[in-house]
This record gives structure tokens, C-alpha cells and sequence, in this order.
């Protein structure tokens, strides 16, 4: 089941939070949500829910070894064990395809590539038992002893199946006790619907746009082969912000669902596009999954405390994983390994000489690098994304503009506009702003109600033609 | 109580004695709220100002004071819970008990939570007495006052007696006193709104779903029917089909949907400013190919009009079957025995075939047209796919290929001309790769009459009437009677909106400017029959369906694809035409009623015989391939036509 979905709203949602505010004891509340997640995750993946509990049940066993045996080798065996298994899992349901694939292309064998349909969100579940295993391991948070609090983690379905990736720190006491109060109610709705508008609104508006520009996987990335140079930059750039409305749009509804129910969990984007170098991109964008690879993979490597060598090979292999997640495709990993490279440049320059550039220079490198790395993101078959290369330096042979590209920005330039605005954090400026005096608080917050209720019901009108509702994370 | 509260939470702080006292005090101010109450009525203004105002300020306070333990105490306990949770899960358990449990006697808080309905009955006190108490749940934090117009008198007494506060806040809690309060400006009551206004919102649709009236059945302007709950099974759950099935229902049948959809397209069009051309869906600029040499009209062959020659081969068919096959068969058995029908996608909507959309214009001149992307190497196999049919069928029969072109061959917006294949040229290509089969140059002929209703502006068919001029051309090379039109009945169907309007995502100005739908129905004497696809089950009907209404108006012509139809006329030359056709050709249709003593139909879309054999049943003397040009450009309706002819062989 996805979020921007009339049935996931008007059905799913509202039943759940009857029957989870049906009783005010915790462990009911507690068994409603679990039983809510597995519909929640078996509602599209009627097989594969029972991957999610072996996950689980494998990572619950971790845990309680670990902790009897703290100190002992049978410890470190258990972290192998969840490491083992969860990445196993991964890497056969998610990547068996495609090594096989490039093996054969390799060698020149002839496997039979295997056809696996990718259990949705294996990704991010798999990551999330994998860091509470460490985190054990670590004495970084208390094993949990109650195999179904664990299984509430692993499944709890407002973050199953497009993240954030939740840690079990950040919810572990939360787990144990919570409450809901009018302010979480009322800020969890509103973070909801803010979502969903980030989503319903602008980002299937965007998707719309980048069609037009780059073509769509179902026709070969037909139109990419036209594109004019402006076409190709103003595509890769329309790329991100769709990734980046729908992605954070998807975080919203995880994180105002979890506010609901008395969770909090953390920010999964920050404003990326209003970074100024690509270390600040990436410290504001998908930041749960960042920070699982700075926590799990790179300081485990040695982080910047090695040689330098060391240092830079590091940034390279985490940013290569970190692509390779994304997806089964070689654009993937070349993605990250694109960033990894800019994240080495800057670096190598260091801070003090970037903050002596002005910031407009910086703004304008920032976002060139964003659009042309999503256009990379964009495109999971190598002969289109050689003609997007070709087509930004116009080596194709394409004029520098066509009147497709200018069409499309004439038809959608309120939307653009929007696009621009809501990247910068200018509601929350306003809000605090306002919120200073009593006249213009009153009307900010009344201001405030009326949106929500606008945005919700004008999603609810555009989610009945369902033809343009694209779910992006398939591949994760 | 439980043991927490006997833990000091700091040097000079003991809570459960702090409790004791301020249930002491509540219990207080609660005998003076009692005799206040009784000082309200009618006539309380009258009663001595002093002492209602010092009780007023004396409860003031104690309220503060109250709420400000309450919360510290709040804070510190929630630490301790999280603490103990970490530390002794044991305990926790004994903690959310009373929480749940609505005995008094276990209420971390028995006395407010009196007061809470003390103050929720008496809204005349609520009016009037100093300090409401605001409940939140089982938390039951208490908030200061937020009613209007008296917040800012309370705050300016806050601050004259500030120092007074401080001082007694020290005396009664041995603690410094709290900083200043934010301004509070109504937050909790816009929370309450906010939350009541969304979760109504939602739970409103909610209900009203569960119990509306859901829409079913055809749907006109999506051509289709809508989807229904389906029935559950096992084998459907562990495919996904029934939650999938499920989803879609619940989506597809929301009441008044197609007001909705009409409504959300309205919204989308305001994302950007109203240009004479708009895209809808996903146009994609291919790059267009050149011809090498320009264009040159190559006839290839030439049709055998003589009617008497094709009845003397008619009647020495039999005879002739030897002689023929001898330049033909041999070769031909050799790759007919390689030949196998070939899998396709049965994807046979021609909308989304089309896909893009461009709309152009206003008012009655709005049309939408749909680009095309035809390429050279698929009007080639196009090409060679129909020279099989000749190659089989042999010199007897005449075969014509009609091209029909799609209305953005004449109509697209001159800047967008670069960014679409052209029909012209890719009509070229299929002419210079075809072999002894005469080429029908529709595209010349309805390029004369442009300013003339020849193409529908709603709908991605032709009108009759661009199919009458294309008739003239196939006429002129067929050598066959072609009346005038004036010689046909005038009929005409209004209201028009056709499938453009649904691949447009429901652009309004279609919906506004529907097309009038014009057709002719031919004076002359004829019969019509209608075959299944596996050509049985033959029964008589009528040629023109003329109730065919909506989106489905152009189906006025033997109402729709997915029939064989056979017409035998009074005209007695003893030819026999078969067309194959795709939805634009049912147009030519009526007027080839005039022209063939016998005429078969076949959308080879929706041909179930093998099409050799079909055509030498029926006695074909001429085969009239007539379909738009995305049709003869697309590879699997190319895959399709071939295995009609290699399927069922017998």
C-alpha cells in the first residue's frame, strides 16, 4: 500500500486510528499497530510479509545473544550472523539480477538471470534490524526483550516501505511508553497533509514535466534522444526536485503518522536545495540513510582518522554503497561514486577556502552538480544516459533550446515558481515571524487550518485520476 | 502513589509533600470558587468589587503557582520514566496501570481531575472566573487562560505584581522562579481546531465513502468499464490481484468521479499560464529522419480494372492454381514453414498508441492532435509485411495500401513541425519498399481540402468526410463507380467529445467545444452480415449504428472493431473488396458500398482465421489495406498483421 492513495486515506488510515485510539493501553495500542503494518506491508507484498518477520525474528535472536554474551565471541558471531543474513537477503532479492547479468556480460557465461520481483522496502527494513543489532553490539541502546515491541519496530508502517530509516535509539523509550497529546494530533495531521501535498501537487506536476523532458522507462527514454542542451539541464535539475518533493513528501507523512501515534522521529530532509557545496547537499538530503552509512560503514572503515589514502578510498566505497542502494543498475553506483568525487574536490579545497567564495558561485555550482547527478539518477539504462551526456554539452548535435522544453515550462510556470519557493524554507520563516505578534499569529495559525484543509482536499481531487501517481521506490 | 514521587528531584524540592500542599490549596480555592460561584448571577457586579477582585487575584495566583509545579513535576517524571524504562522495565508496568485505570484512588491527579468537570459544567464561571483549566487527556496539563480580550489585562497584572510572584514562588517552592512564558496567541486552541478540522475532514470522507452510493458500469468518457470489488480467494490475495483489485475499486468508483476528475484538471491547468498550445501527457520530440533523395511518386503497380479479365481469372481460378503457384510456392513453402505466429503485447488501444497530446487553439477552434513517431525502418517492414500478402495471393487480386495520415500531419503548430516524424515522408518509405501492390495517396487528396471538416478537433479519428476524399483517390486508382456526395443521406450527431478529451487528462475547452460528428449513409441497395472473428455465426444486421453516442459516436459504423462484416450490393461488377482496416477505415466504408458487389471488412486486430485463406473463400479480386499511419508504424500492430497471415494455416 502507498500513502497518496485514496484507500490508504480514507480507509486505511482513519480505521487504524479508531481502533488504535480505542484504548488507552499501550500494549492493545501496541498490537493494533502491529497488526496494522503486516496489512499495511502484506497489502502489496502478500508473500514477502513473511521476509519481514524472518528479519525480525532473526535480529530479535541477535539482540538477546548479545546481550548474554557481552564481551564473548559469540557477540561478534551474532553481529556477523544479522549482517550475514540481512545483506544475504538484500543482495538476493535486490541485486542477484543484475550480478548475474554483468557476469555473464563479463565472462560470457549463460546463466539464466533470475526474475525476483524486489519485495518493497526490503531496503530500508533490513538496514533498520542491521543498525539495532550493531547498536547492540555498541551498548548503544538496550536490547529489546519483547520479540513483538521489536516486531513493531521492524514493521511499524508509516516508514516501511519509502523510509526514513528510523534507528531503534531514536524510538526504543518510545516504544516502551508514549503519549499522544492535542499538539502531536495536531502537528502530526498537519505534517501529513503537507506531504501529501508535496506530493500529490507537486511532485506527480513535476514527474509530468520530466516526462516530457527525458522520456519514461515504458518508452525507452525515447525523448532524451531530442533534448536540447537547456532541455537536458532543466530536466536533470526538475529530476531532483521531483525526487526531492515526492521523497520528503513520503518522509512528512512517515513522520506525521509517527507523531500520531506518539513516535518522533527524526528529520529525513533539511532544505537540500538551498546548499551552498554538495557536503552540506548531502547533510540535509535523505539524511537517515547518510548518516546509517557515516554510522555503519564509513567510521567503521576508519572515517578521516586513517592515511590519507585511506580517507579518500573510504569516501569512495561509502558513496559508491550509497548509490548501489538506490537501486540494481550501474547509473546507481555511478551516482554516488559522482558525488563521492565532489565530496573529495571540496575536501581537497577545505572549508575555509570554500567559505571564502561567494555564495552565489557556490549556489550556482551546487545546483549545476545536483541537476546533472539526477540526470544520471534518472536514467537506469546506459544507452540513454550517454545521450543525456552528449545532450548537456550538446554533443549530439541538438540545438540549444526546442520547443517542447519551452512549451513545458510556459504550461507549468506557477508550478515552477511554487517548485522554487517551497525548496527555500520560507513557511517556516514566515511562521516564526509572524508568530511574534498576537494579530498576525492568530492570522498565520487561522491561515494554517485553512491550507491544510485546502491542500488535503484538492490531493483527495487529484488522486481520483489515478493515471498520473508514480511510486518512485520501487527500486530501493 | 507510587514510590517516584517520594524521590526528591532536586536539593530543595519534595513533590509529594509540594502535592500534598497544593491539593490543600485546590481544596481551597475550590471553597472559594464555591462561594464565587454563588456570587454569579444577574446582580454579582453589585456585590463588593474589592473582595470579588482580591479572591479574583488570590486564585490567579494559586493557579499559576499550580500549573507551574504541575509541569515541573510533569517534566521530572517523564525524565524519571524514561529512566526507569531503561533501567527497570519492571516498574514501568506498574506506572501506566493507573494511567489507564480510572479509579480516583490511583489517579496521579484525583483533585484536578474534579475541578475538570467542575469547570467544563459551568461555562458562566468559565466566562467570568480567572483562569481556565485546560485538559489534555490523561496528561491533564493545565494551561493558562487564552479566551479573548482578557489575555492581555491578566498579562499586564502578571507583570505589575511580577516581583511579588517571584518572591512568593520562592518562599512556596524553594526553586527559582520560571523565566518569562512565551506568549502563548492561542497555539492550543488553533492545535484543537487544526486537529478537529483535518480529522473531521478525513473522517467525513471517510464515512461518507463507506456509506455513499458508488459509481459502476460504463464509463463513457474513459471508454471502459469501471472497476468492481473483487471476490476474495486465496490464490487472488497471494498474487496481489485482490488488494491490488481492492485499491482500484475503492479509487475507481468514488461517487460523482467524473465531476472530480473534470474539477482536478481544472486545478492542473492553473499550473501554468493559459498558452494557445498546451502538451498534455508526454510529448517526446523524436529526432526526425530525412529522406536521402527528395520525394518522388513511384507507382509500382497498377490495378487490374478490366472487369472481365478478373472474372475470366475468377472463373479459371481452379485452373489457374496450377500455373500460379509455380512462380510463387516453391520459395514460398520454404519460408512459410520457418514462419510462426510471433507473441505481441495485445495492446491494441490506439489512443495510447498515439499517447501525446498537443492542444492547440480556443473556443470552436481548440483541437487536440497527437503527435507522431513513426519511424523509417518500421514503415519498411510495414512494407514488406503487406508484400508477403501479395506475394501469396499472386497477380489476381489487386492490392492497395492506403496510408491514412492522423490529423497532426495537417494541423500541428508550425513549431512544433521539427519535433514529430513526418507522415509525408514516412508514407514515402512504405511506398518505395512495397512490391506490385498500388499505393492509394490519401494524404495528397485530403491535404487539398484542409479548411474542410475532414478531421474530428476531440476525438483522434478522421469525420466521414476526410474518409469520402481519401475514398476518391482509392476510387480513382480502383477504377470503380464513386458517387458524388450529394447522391448520399446527411446525418449528423452532436455533441461529440471524443477520446482526446481522456488523453488530453480531460482538458476542458474539448469538453466545452465538442465536434459534430457528420456522416453518409449510401442511397443504394445493400445487405449487411455480420461474422465473429473466427469468421462463423454469420447473422444480418444493419450497416450504421446509429445510436452510437458519446465517445463512442465514431462506432456508428458497424458499431465498432471487433466484428467481420460482409456487404453485398446491388452493383453487379463481380468484385469482391476486402479491407483491412483498423477504426479509420471503418469510415470508408459506406462509400465503397457503391463501388463492389460484395465487400468484407476485417479489422485484423480482431481476426481470428488465417487471412490467405479467408481471402480466397470470400473470392477476393481487390485488398484494400486502410489504417492510419500510427497503426502501419507500430511494430506490434506490424507483428499482428503478419501473423494474420501465417496464423491457422491450414
Amino acid at each position: 500500500m502507498v500513502f497518496a492513495d485514496l484507500f490508504f486515506l480514507y480507509f486505511f488510515m482513519p480505521v487504524c486510528l479508531i481502533f488504535y485510539f480505542m484504548t488507552r493501553n499501550l500494549h492493545i495500542r501496541n498490537g493494533v499497530l502491529i497488526v496494522f503494518s503486516l496489512v499495511f506491508y502484506a497489502w502489496g507484498e502478500p508473500i514477502w510479509v513473511t521476509l519481514l518477520i524472518f528479519s525480525s525474528i532473526v535480529d530479535y535472536i541477535n539482540g538477546l545473544v548479545i546481550e548474554k554474551n557481552r564481551g564473548k565471541a559469540a557477540a561478534k558471531g551474532a553481529v556477523v550472523c544479522s549482517l550475514i543474513i540481512n545483506l544475504g537477503l538484500l543482495v538476493a532479492f535486490k541485486y542477484s539480477g543484475f550480478i548475474v547479468e554483468n557476469v555473464n556480460n563479463l565472462i560470457g557465461t549463460q546463466f539464466t538471470v533470475p526474475k525476483i520481483s524486489l519485495p518493497i522496502g526490503i531496503s530500508f527494513y533490513t538496514f533498520q534490524t542491521i543498525s539495532y543489532t550493531i547498536d547492540c553490539y555498541r551498548n548503544r541502546v538496550p536490547t529489546q526483550k519483547n520479540f513483538f515491541k521489536f516486531l513493531m519496530y521492524v514493521s511499524l508502517f508509516p516508514q516501511l516501505v519509502a523510509g526514513p530509516i528510523v534507528r531503534y535509539s531514536t524510538i526504543g523509550e518510545e516504544i516502551e511508553y508514549r503519549t499522544t497529546d492535542m499538539q502531536m494530533i495536531s502537528e502530526g495531521v498537519s505534517r501529513i497533509i503537507l506531504g501529501l501535498g508535496k506530493k500529490v501537487i507537486i511532485a506527480n506536476g513535476i514527474g509530468k514535466i520530466v516526462t516530457t523532458c527525458f522520456g519514461e522507462a515504458a518508452d525507452g527514454y525515447a525523448a532524451v534522444s531530442t533534448v536540447s542542451i537547456t532541455g537536458a539541464w532543466f530536466g536533470g535539475a526538475m529530476v531532483a526536485l521531483q525526487y526531492y518533493y515526492d521523497f520528503s513528501g513520503y518522509s512528512d507523512i512517515a513522520i506525521g503518522l509517527g507523531r500520531i501515534f506518539g513516535f518522533h522521529f527524526d528529520e529525513n530532509f533539511k532544505y537540500p536545495m538551498i546548499s551552498k557545496t554538495i557536503s552540506e547537499f548531502w547533510r540535509r538530503w535523505h539524511i537517515s540513510l547518510s548518516s546509517w552509512f557515516r554510522d555503519y560503514v564509513y567510521i567503521p572503515l576508519g572515517g578521516n582518522r586513517v592515511s590519507k589514502g585511506r580517507h579518500l578510498l573510504n569516501i569512495m566505497i561509502v558513496w559508491s554503497l550509497t548509490g548501489l542502494w538506490h537501486g540494481a543498475s550501474w547509473n546507481f553506483p555511478l551516482w554516488g561514486l559522482y558525488f563521492g568525487l565532489f565530496l573529495l574536490l571540496e575536501i581537497g579545497i577545505g572549508k575555509d577556502n570554500l567559505k571564502k567564495c561567494p555564495a552565489v558561485i557556490l549556489h550556482i555550482y551546487t545546483k549545476l552538480v545536483v541537476a546533472f547527478g539526477f540526470g544520471i539518477f534518472y536514467f537506469d539504462q546506459n544507452g540513454p544516459l550517454l545521450k543525456f551526456f552528449k545532450a548537456t554539452v550538446g554533443a549530439n548535435g541538438n540545438p540549444f533550446t526546442d520547443t517542447i522544453t519551452k512549451t513545458v515550462i510556459k504550461n507549468n510556470i506557477y508550478l515552477l515558481m511554487a517548485v522554487v519557493l517551497f525548496a527555500m524554507p520560507v513557511v517556516p520563516k514566515v511562521k516564526e515571524l509572524c508568530m511574534k505578534r498576537k494579530t498576525s499569529a492568530v492570522v498565520i495559525q487561522s491561515a494554517g487550518v485553512v491550507c491544510n484543509i485546502a491542500i488535503l482536499l484538492i490531493c483527495s481531487i487529484l488522486l481520483v485520476n489515478t493515471t498520473n501517481n508514480p511510486f518512485l521506490y520501487f527500486r530501493f | 502513589m507510587s514510590k517516584k514521587e517520594k524521590q526528591p528531584l532536586d536539593g530543595s524540592f519534595d513533590p509529594s509533600k509540594q502535592l500534598e500542599k497544593l491539593d490543600k490549596l485546590f481544596a481551597e480555592s475550590l471553597g472559594q470558587l464555591g462561594s464565587f460561584d454563588s456570587l454569579v448571577g444577574e446582580d454579582w457586579e453589585k456585590v463588593d468589587e474589592k473582595t470579588a477582585a482580591e479572591t479574583k487575584s488570590d486564585i490567579d495566583e494559586q493557579f499559576i503557582a499550580l500549573e507551574e509545579s504541575k509541569k515541573a513535576k510533569k517534566d521530572k517524571n517523564k525524565e524519571k520514566d524514561k529512566e526507569k524504562a531503561k533501567e527497570e522495565p519492571q516498574a514501568e508496568k506498574t506506572e501506566e496501570k493507573p494511567a489507564d485505570d480510572d479509579d480516583d484512588m490511583l489517579m496521579p491527579f484525583p483533585v484536578i481531575k474534579e475541578e475538570k468537570s467542575k469547570e467544563n459544567d459551568d461555562s458562566v464561571l468559565d466566562k467570568t472566573g480567572p483562569i481556565p483549566v485546560i485538559f489534555k487527556e490523561e496528561d491533564a496539563v493545565v494551561k493558562i487562560p487564552t479566551y479573548e480580550g482578557e489575555e492581555e489585562e491578566l498579562e499586564h497584572e502578571q507583570l505589575t505584581s511580577k516581583e511579588e510572584y517571584d518572591r512568593l514562588f520562592e518562599e512556596l517552592y524553594h526553586v527559582e522562579p520560571p523565566k518569562k512564558r512565551e506568549p502563548n496567541f492561542y497555539k492550543s486552541e488553533f492545535r484543537f481546531i487544526n486537529a478537529a478540522a483535518c480529522l473531521m475532514c478525513i473522517f467525513g470522507i471517510f464515512a461518507y465513502l463507506l456509506f455513499a452510493d458508488r459509481e459502476s458500469g460504463f464509463i463513457n468518457s474513459e471508454n471502459r468499464m469501471l472497476a468492481t470489488m473483487p471476490s476474495f480467494s486465496v490464490e487472488s490475495y497471494l498474487d496481489g490481484s485482490y488488494a491490488k483489485g481492492v485499491t482500484e475499486y475503492f479509487t475507481d468508483t468514488v461517487p460523482d468521479r467524473e465531476n472530480l476528475k473534470r474539477i482536478g484538471a481544472d486545478i492542473t491547468s492553473h499550473y501554468g499560464s493559459k498558452e494557445e498550445i498546451k502538451i498534455s501527457s508526454n510529448v517526446k520530440a523524436v529526432k526526425k529522419e530525412v529522406l536521402e533523395e527528395p520525394s518522388k511518386i513511384v507507382t509500382t503497380a497498377t490495378a487490374n480494372v478490366n472487369i472481365a479479365d478478373v472474372l475470366t481469372e475468377d472463373s479459371s481460378d481452379e485452373s489457374d492454381e496450377d500455373k500460379e503457384p509455380k512462380e510463387t510456392e516453391p520459395e514460398e513453402k520454404i519460408t512459410t514453414m520457418k514462419e510462426q505466429v510471433k507473441q505481441v503485447e495485445t495492446n491494441f488501444d490506439e489512443g495510447t498508441v498515439y499517447g501525446s497530446v498537443i492542444i492547440e487553439g480556443s473556443g470552436k477552434n481548440v483541437r487536440a492532435i497527437s503527435a507522431f513517431y513513426g519511424l523509417f525502418e518500421n514503415s519498411e517492414l510495414y512494407a514488406k509485411t503487406i508484400n508477403k500478402y501479395k506475394q501469396e495471393l499472386g497477380s489476381k487480386v489487386n492490392v492497395y495500401n492506403m496510408p491514412i495520415p492522423i490529423s497532426s500531419a495537417f494541423y500541428i503548430p508550425k513549431n512544433f513541425e521539427d519535433t514529430v516524424a513526418s507522415q509525408p515522408d514516412n508514407i514515402e518509405v512504405m511506398n518505395r519498399n512495397l512490391k506490385n501492390i498500388i499505393s492509394v495517396d490519401a494524404y495528397s487528396e485530403l491535404a487539398k481540402h484542409t479548411e474542410e471538416y475532414i478531421y474530428s478537433r476531440t476525438d483522434h479519428h478522421w469525420q466521414p468526410l476526410g474518409a469520402y476524399y481519401a475514398g476518391q483517390a482509392f476510387a480513382a486508382v480502383a477504377g470503380i463507380n464513386y458517387p458524388e456526395l450529394s447522391e448520399y443521406g446527411r446525418y449528423f450527431k452532436e455533441d461529440f467529445c471524443g477520446t482526446m478529451y481522456m488523453y488530453s487528462d480531460y482538458n476542458e475547452e474539448l469538453k466545452n467545444n465538442p465536434d459534430t460528428f457528420t456522416y453518409f449513409k449510401p442511397k443504394n441497395e445493400y445487405k449487411t452480415y455480420y461474422y465473429n472473428t473466427d469468421f462463423t455465426g454469420k447473422k444480418e444486421d444493419v450497416l450504421f449504428y446509429d445510436y452510437a453516442e458519446g465517445v463512442n459516436t465514431y462506432s456508428v459504423f458497424m458499431g465498432g472493431d471487433e466484428t467481420i462484416c460482409q456487404i453485398d450490393t446491388d452493383v453487379k461488377n463481380g468484385r469482391t473488396l476486402v479491407i483491412f482496416k483498423d477504426s479509420f477505415g471503418n469510415a470508408l466504408v459506406p462509400f465503397m458500398v457503391g463501388g463492389f458487389e460484395h465487400i468484407y471488412v476485417v479489422d485484423f486486430r480482431y481476426f481470428n482465421v488465417n487471412a490467405i485463406d479467408f481471402l480466397k473463400e470470400v473470392k477476393c479480386t481487390d485488398l484494400l489495406f486502410a489504417m492510419s499511419i500510427s497503426s502501419m508504424d507500430t511494430p506490434s500492430h506490424i507483428t499482428t498483421l503478419d501473423n494474420d497471415r501465417i496464423q491457422y494455416r491450414k
